[in-house]
Formats: C-alpha cells, structure tokens, sequence
C-alpha cells in the first residue's frame, strides 16, 4: 500500500478549480493501492480557504461536511518533528505549513501531492513531491 | 430494548466533563443502556454514509465559484500574515 499526502491547495483547486484537478484528486482516492494522509492543519486551511472564498456560509458549512467524509487519515507532529519541519522550512525557505505535507509524505515515505506551486518550486530538488498542475 | 438485546461488552473514551455529568443525571448501573440509547438514537436519524465521498464532495463543484489558483492560495493563508 502506498501513502499519498494532500494539501489544502490540491483539496480546494479539485473543488474551485479546473476539471483536471478534480479528475486528478478523484483518481488518487479511486487508487486502491494508495491511503490518502495529511496532517491535522488540513482541515484549518481547507476551512480558511474556503471562509475566504465563499460568501455563502451555508454552503461553506455543506462543503466542510463533505470535505469532513473524505477518507483521508491525519496525522499529529510530535514536537522533535514539528522541530524537524521547522529545519527545513528554514533550508527551503518556506512556511512551516506547507513543509508539514512534505515532511509528512518522508515519514510515511509517500508522496505529498501540491498544486502550489511556490512550494513546488523551492523543494522540488527533494524527493517525493508531486505538482499537480493543467 | 437495548437490554434485552445481544450486547458486545466495548471500552470507550469520554471527555472527563461529559462523564462526570453523566454520572451526576444517570444511576450507575444503566449508564450502558442509557449510552445504547443515545448511539441508537443519533444513528437512525444520520443519513445513509456515501459510497464514495470524493465523488460527493466532487459533487458540489457545480455550485463553486471558478476560482484562480492565485485566489485559493491567498484565501488558505488569509490572515497569516
């Protein structure tokens, strides 16, 4: 069984953005041969991105019930690996945030799969990470 | 009736406030049955679980604003800074 890792920008761009990134995002949950994992801020960036993107709380609120049935396991940092995220936000000069997807994909030795692609960019060099792009 | 039924023995966690009321409202031998209840209560009136929630959460698409990839970036970190 392989491990696939979510950020907030693959969840929210399947759901906002173009049609490809919602046949990206289905596939990787279809896959059998995959468990979808993300740390516990998953869930605080999806509803922040979608506080500041929907006017309609309502609708909000029907998105994270959906969101909340997705089968995606969390994970938890111990404190030496929120230390160890914070090393490497440091070397890539990124936010720690972003590094937790990646550092959690090298724990669980998966893939982080981001359609940000700042992040992208300033760690691509690393193994493990995959852009979902057009 | 709960009671009267075949029962699995389970262990389960609760908060240490919630547990304390419950001993506080509901005599100490029908805490199982008073618990059996409530679970029983709350699953029949939940919909049926979805067979597939990516599909579901999918769904709703039709109803989103189109959004660039530079909008939802922002709105994730909105406030951060």
């Amino acid at each position: 069984m392989s491990v696939s890792v979510i950020d907030a920008s693959f969840v929210l761009q399947a759901l906002l953005g173009n049609e490809n990134k919602a046949h990206s995002f289905h596939k990787l949950f279809l896959d059998s041969k995959t468990s979808v994992h993300a740390p516990t801020i998953l869930g605080y960036e999806v509803t922040n991105g979608l506080r500041f993107t929907l006017k309609d709380s309502l609708l909000a609120s029907q998105v994270l019930q959906k969101f909340a049935e997705l089968p995606i396991q969390y994970f938890s940092f111990t404190g030496l690996q929120l230390k160890q995220i914070m090393e490497l936000s440091y070397t890539l000069q990124t936010t720690a945030y972003d590094t937790s997807y990646h550092f959690l994909a090298h724990i669980l030795n998966g893939i982080f799969y981001t359609c940000d692609k700042d992040y992208f960019d300033k760690a691509k060099h690393l193994p493990g990470i995959k852009f979902v792009g057009e | 009736m709960i009671m009267n039924m075949n029962t699995q023995r389970v262990t389960i966690s609760l908060p240490v406030y919630v547990f304390t009321k419950l001993k506080q409202q509901v005599p100490k031998r029908k805490i199982s049955s008073f618990i059996g209840k409530i679970v029983e209560e709350k699953m029949l009136s939940l919909p049926t679980r979805s067979i597939d929630p990516v599909k579901d959460f999918l769904s709703l698409r039709k109803e989103m604003p189109s959004q660039s990839e530079e909008k939802i970036k922002t709105a994730i970190a909105h406030g951060r800074t």
